[in-house]
């Protein structure tokens, strides 16, 4: 048996298949490029993995909301430039306390919907005027998208995983 | 194929902890092995190399023919994943990887006992942890393994978008390590990403979004699809536009019920097992195994005229004993990236079932 060490990787023998009957080839699994050839890994590199680098952050409540405005102005008033979007209300599951009248709508970012119960670092908040009391007079939000955090992972808790 | 007892490395738990390996023992029991491993041949790899190759192939072809069918209430699947597995194949959507569980006794033909084709577990102990063992322990042998070189090319296919989202039960170690690895050698591959937990992503209405709120382009899921698609964002995924990895085709071959319908496609394929969803259509002893059960959960060895107890959403293989070495039955799991075989990883148990418990020991071949 020759010495196969990673300096002399091994080249896998072009095997004739086993059976005709796989003739079906799925266009996707097969890209153009060449195949590597070794059995062994030349170079293992680990960049995150084991420096706990990979972490991800927790706003709490699973429920968020964002705010949305008759115009670009009233949203910036709120938050800051780049933080408001241009956007067709969402047709399902979302409300505006200010009805939707079709068009576009300004939306400010999603934030919790408990923000009231202490600010989370990455969480924007609800807005300035929001956030003074300013309601929905003046320039502040016309009203809100509701969006919602936990849909998936509740037979994770109870089930083995992997596999 | 053999199984050596060796010495353990001195310090070998720091050693595997220095790679982010925190899970080499369980609940005071090992998991990782390193005071044994088995040795192969080289024409014996050759064969577990082939033998996948050729699988993953009956496989693709297995999915072709039953999506052109429409056959997915064989698989105990509603319309609502019909479509979702119909759009994703018929789209080309690419999978990254999968780990079929072999019967390999170093000689005769790999039998396929299932394809861990959705959420596929013991990768990182497989690609890195062993690699490592290697190069201390048998610097001149060689080891089937370039999964991790494998997976970063795979990602230059697959990832892609603004950034690719991993999502999983982070609470669970061995979860979180195979996505943050899965992450890493992503991140290799030239793409931005961003880890989650699978419980903290977000419906905005009109798209899933991470904790910043952007929308998730594409989304690894260490999460079987039978569990998303019985969860209450279930509904959200047809319109969500996000791309899943693995893909939703991937129900057709993690699901046991996709060994009866090999079998019927591939009779006689000298790498399948008899199997059929009735206990009477398989002679002698047989292994019931429920359609989605992880980890040797549900399974149960029925001697020869034994029915069992009939069970809705269950299948029967023919049993094929694992090899036995020094009273440990050892089970064979390769791995294929994209759709290239990779790499193996051993497990053994003193049960003839391979649980969630058996270890991992490390192989290496001349």
């Amino acid at each position: 048996m020759s010495n196969k060490g990673k300096s002399t990787p091994v080249v896998k023998r072009n095997a004739a298949p086993l059976n005709p009957v796989t003739k079906y080839r799925h266009p996707s699994f097969y890209p153009e490029q060449e195949p590597l050839t070794r059995k062994r890994t030349v170079a293992i590199t680990l960049g995150v993995l084991g420096a706990a680098a990979v972490g991800f952050a927790t706003l709490g409540g699973k429920d968020v909301q964002r705010n949305s405005y008759n115009s670009q102005e009233d949203c910036e008033h709120d938050y800051a430039t780049g933080q408001c979007t241009r956007e067709q209300p969402v047709g399902g599951g979302g409300y505006s306390g200010g009805g939707y009248s079709g068009g576009y709508h300004y939306y400010g970012p999603w934030y919790r919907s408990d923000w009231r119960s202490g600010p989370i670092k990455g969480d924007p908040g609800p807005g300035r005027s929001y956030a003074s009391g300013g309601g929905f007079t003046g320039h502040g939000p016309t009203g809100f998208d509701f969006g919602s955090r936990g849909g998936f992972g509740s037979s994770g808790r109870v089930s083995a995983r992997g596999g | 194929m053999r199984r050596e007892s060796i010495a353990p490395r001195e310090g070998w738990q720091a050693r595997v902890e220095a790679l982010g390996f925190g899970f080499h023992t369980i609940d005071g029991q090992a998991y990782w092995r390193e005071d044994t491993c088995y040795v192969f041949d080289e024409a014996a790899v050759d064969t577990l190399e082939a033998a996948t190759a050729e699988l993953h192939g009956l496989c693709l072809e297995a999915v072709d023919r039953i999506v052109r069918a429409g056959r997915y209430a064989d698989l105990g699947l509603d319309d609502r994943a019909a479509q979702l597995i119909e759009r994703s194949w018929f789209d080309r959507d690419p999978a990254l990887y999968g780990r079929m569980d072999l019967s390999f006794d170093g000689h005769a033909p790999p039998k396929l006992l299932e394809y861990n084709a959705d959420t596929p577990t013991s990768l990182f102990e497989a690609s890195v942890v062993q690699w490592y063992w290697l190069e201390d322990v048998a610097p001149e042998a060689d080891q089937f393994n370039s999964i991790h070189e494998k997976l970063i090319e795979r990602w230059r296919a697959v990832g892609g978008g603004p950034r690719v989202h991993f999502a999983a039960c982070y609470d669970n170690p061995e979860d979180a390590t195979t996505c943050d690895y899965l992450l890493d050698t992503c991140t290799q591959a030239g793409h931005a990403v961003e880890a989650l937990d699978i419980e903290s992503i977000g419906w905005s209405g009109k798209a899933f979004i991470d904790l910043a709120d952007r929308p998730i382009d594409r989304l690894f899921k260490l999460y079987p699809w039978e569990w998303l698609m019985s969860e209450a964002f279930a509904q959200h995924i047809p319109a969500s536009g996000t791309r899943w990895i693995e893909p939703p085709w991937k129900m057709l071959l993690s699901n046991k019920a996709i060994l009866p319908i090999l079998w019927e496609y591939f009779p006689r394929h000298p790498n399948l097992l008899p199997a059929s969803l009735r206990r009477e259509d398989v002679d002698g002893p047989v292994v019931a195994k429920p359609y989605w059960g992880r980890e040797g959960e549900g399974i149960v060895v029925l001697a020869p005229g034994d029915q069992g107890h009939a069970m809705p959403f269950q299948v029967y293989q023919a049993l094929a004993p694992l090899p036995v070495f020094e009273g440990r039955h050892a089970l064979v799991g390769s791995w294929v990236i994209g759709d290239e075989p990779a790499g193996i990883g051993i497990r053994e148990d003193d049960d003839r079932i391979t649980r969630n418990t058996s270890c991992f020991v490390p192989h290496l071949f001349r």
